[in-house]
């Protein structure tokens, strides 16, 4: 039992990281990453690799989040020619030619086959049967270290530049804001958490091949940061815990419809899903919960 | 609160009273509790909902012949993989935590069962596995690990001696890259070079491209008199169509699970291509032999018309048979114990049994069986690799597959 609830409280705690990426690129600086799937893989595939040549963990993971935050910035520059909202295709695009590396570079990733046994850090210090609530903490410590360090970002004079620019780049950029630098800032913290995450998929399950960084997990965590209320790190965690029992309660509702076939029983686990994000949608169509500015009135910069 | 009970009532309780030392011992006997991962969507959708229904079809013989250990009755739960690695582990937690399963059967593609491998081996749980890849069998295993189907590097032999018992020497390959095909490619190449042909042209290809043009062109270019084409049905029908519009001479070889007509023409592969394009490509896969009366009636459980070929539903319903006669042998449920039993249940020597009800009946007695199966003659080595699979030799004509002969079941 308690295993169970061990493993899903790891994937909420990695949905959440991606969440709070989403919420700052998006959330905060109006940037839409369509392509999350793929800075995910390149953050699982950097710490895997690196791990398998003997990197140990911490390194492989600290390398994760150097090459996703640098790499996140790179894509964002592609905004300094082009309306910001063809970033939602260039990041689309990015992540499909991520999906194509992985796939093509066997030398590198191991192609469709993927790679194996990828080493789990600190295993020999814990030991194997710990090992699954340990990471766990690691895992929660994490969460609320970015989610700190987030917050502290966003209620920062950096935090309220990108407001502005996301409402009104010409204003802010007339006030004498770098959009640009903002935007690439802000693109590089997000990847850097991403990276994060797929540091930790890597290591969770210890298996990896190109076919887990497509579409869905992009979907998923929009999912997440849509239901809690975008640009909410509060409401993210109950926004990513929400499609989690949405995706693993239907599993348990399923049992009690007996007179369907197996098959059926499937497909209409994906229907409920559905179901239970358009009910969210229809009477919480802002999301759980709402924006920092909105929620903390009483800060002390309202009166500067 | 009144007790009053009618003429009727007390009746059919004294009715019921031979039976009653039998339903108070199962009562008092908790199910076996046995999963089924399955892949109910996904890539694997198409052989998902027979792997459930075999599954189902024993334990319900079982159950209905009593159950086993004295009374107990087999439990299934079954959860969809959804073809993915990362659903799988989910899916899987939920039937180690929460449903508490003994084995863990079913499980299909070399992705999911390469990933709910490492934690069924934490528990000490028996896993049955209906993929080929190599690694499903490979390291430390603890005896756990069983895999009901021919094992990927023994499917490129057969396919070998198909290609070249129809008189190809100059041999092209054209293959996708994944664990279980990959697996296969190194003694097919063997086979071929031994059997005095030469493979000309050897490409891989990726699932999910939007064209293979450009690994066909690299593959005919070396004039093949043959082109081997190992993948799955969604990929190969693509490759198919693009053959036979490219207008290429030569002889197309392909695995059954990609290019099956079926024997009524009634396959998707033939649906989606068409006749035409279909015509005279050959298939080789290993599979439960049609004639095999024990084949036969378990096609007829399945209410499916004769000669049904059944690719995997077969197999699950033999381990599922399996791991029920083996429990009974070890007079206990503990994976470890039951485990050890399965290599003398199957590889004998004994009296040979088909069915899960007849070889219980046998083992009550104390008697020694060698358990046959279904899907083949089960036979299995020490690593739980499956033995022995015969492979059939298809060829396509006029939209029907035609049989064309056996090449040999090999380990």
């Amino acid at each position: 039992m308690t295993g169970y609830f061990v493993a899903i409280l790891t994937f909420v705690s990695l949905a959440v990281l991606l969440g709070f990426a989403l919420n700052i690129q998006w959330g905060q600086a109006g940037m839409i990453n369509f392509g999350l799937a793929g800075f995910y893989g390149v953050g699982a595939y950097t710490a895997a690799i690196l791990s398998k040549q003997g990197v140990d963990g911490v390194s492989a993971t600290v390398a994760a989040i150097v090459t996703t935050a640098a790499i996140s910035a790179l894509v964002s520059l592609a905004t300094i020619k082009l309306r910001e909202d063809y970033l939602a295709i260039t990041t689309l695009a990015f992540s499909e030619s991520v999906r194509l590396v992985l796939m093509n570079e066997t030398w590198l990733t191991g192609g469709t086959n993927g790679i194996r046994d990828i080493p789990r850090p600190f295993v020999d210090l814990v030991g194997g049967e710990r090992y699954e609530l340990f990471f766990l903490a690691a895992c929660i410590v994490l969460v609320a270290a970015v989610y700190f360090l987030l917050d502290s970002v966003i209620r920062s004079p950096f935090g309220r530049a990108l407001r502005a620019v996301r409402e009104d780049d010409v204003v802010a950029a007339t006030l004498g804001k770098d959009v640009l630098a903002l935007r690439v800032k802000a693109f590089a913290i997000g990847g850097a958490v991403i990276g994060l995450a797929g540091a930790l998929h890597a290591f969770y399950f210890t298996y990896i091949d190109p076919g887990e960084f497509a579409g869905f997990v992009t979907v998923y965590a929009f999912m997440s940061v849509i239901v809690g209320g975008k640009g909410s790190n509060r409401g993210l965690v109950m926004g990513a815990c929400t499609v989690m029992i949405l995706l693993e309660g239907t599993r348990f509702l399923k049992d009690f419809v007996p007179f369907f076939t197996a098959q059926q029983a499937a497909s209409l686990r994906l229907i409920m899903i559905g179901t239970g994000l358009i009910l969210v949608l229809i009477f919480r169509p802002s999301g759980l919960s709402s924006e920092y500015r909105l929620s903390s009135p009483k800060t002390a910069d309202t009166t500067s | 609160m009144s007790f009053i009970i009618s003429r009727r009532k007390l009746m059919s309780g004294i009715a019921a009273l031979p039976f009653a030392p039998g339903i108070a011992w199962s009562q008092t006997n908790e199910p076996i509790r046995i999963g089924v991962l399955a892949p109910l969507t996904g890539g694997g959708g198409p052989y998902g909902a027979d792997i459930v229904k075999a599954s189902k079809l024993a334990a319900d013989e079982i159950n209905s012949t009593g159950g086993i250990l004295g009374g107990r009755k087999i439990e299934l739960f079954v959860e969809d993989d959804e073809t993915s690695a990362t659903a799988a582990v989910k899916a899987a937690r939920k039937l180690l935590d929460i449903d508490k399963v003994i084995a863990i059967t079913g499980v299909w593609g070399s992705a999911p069962i390469l990933a709910v491998r490492p934690l069924v081996l934490e528990k000490n749980i028996v896993l049955t596995a209906l993929g080929s890849a190599d690694e499903v069998t490979e390291g430390d295993t603890k005896g756990l690990v069983w895999r009901f189907q021919a094992r990927a590097s023994s499917w490129g032999a057969p396919a070998a001696r198909a290609i070249l018992n129809g008189g190809f020497k100059k041999v092209g390959l054209l293959h996708l890259q994944n664990p279980f095909v990959s697996s296969m490619i190194p003694s097919f190449l063997k086979t071929i070079e031994e059997g005095g042909g030469k493979v000309v042209s050897n490409v891989e290809f990726k699932p999910d491209q939007p064209s293979y043009r450009a690994e066909i062109e690299k593959v005919y270019a070396a004039a093949p008199d043959a082109v081997f084409v190992p993948g799955y049905v969604g990929q190969f029908t693509s490759i198919a169509k693009e053959i036979y519009r490219g207008g290429y001479k030569g002889k197309v070889f392909s695995l059954t699970i990609a290019a099956s007509a079926g024997l009524d023409g009634s396959s998707a592969f033939v649906k989606n291509v068409g006749k035409e394009v279909a015509q005279g490509i050959e298939h080789v896969q290993p599979i439960s032999p049609l004639d095999r009366p024990e084949y036969k009636a378990f096609v007829k459980a399945m209410g499916a018309p004769d000669g049904t070929v059944f690719p995997f539903a077969a197999l699950q319903y033999d381990a599922i048979n399996v791991l029920a006669v083996a429990i009974e042998r070890a007079k206990s449920a503990a994976p470890a114990d039951f485990a050890r039993r399965i290599i003398p249940l199957t590889n004998g020597p004994g009296t040979k049994v088909a069915t899960g009800v007849a070889a219980l009946a046998l083992v009550r007695k104390g008697e020694a069986i060698d358990f046959t199966g279904a899907g083949q003659d089960l036979k299995f080595d020490e690593r739980g690799e499956l033995l022995g699979r015969p492979f059939l030799h298809q060829a396509i004509r006029d939209g029907k597959d035609v049989i064309v002969g056996t090449v040999g079941g090999g380990a």
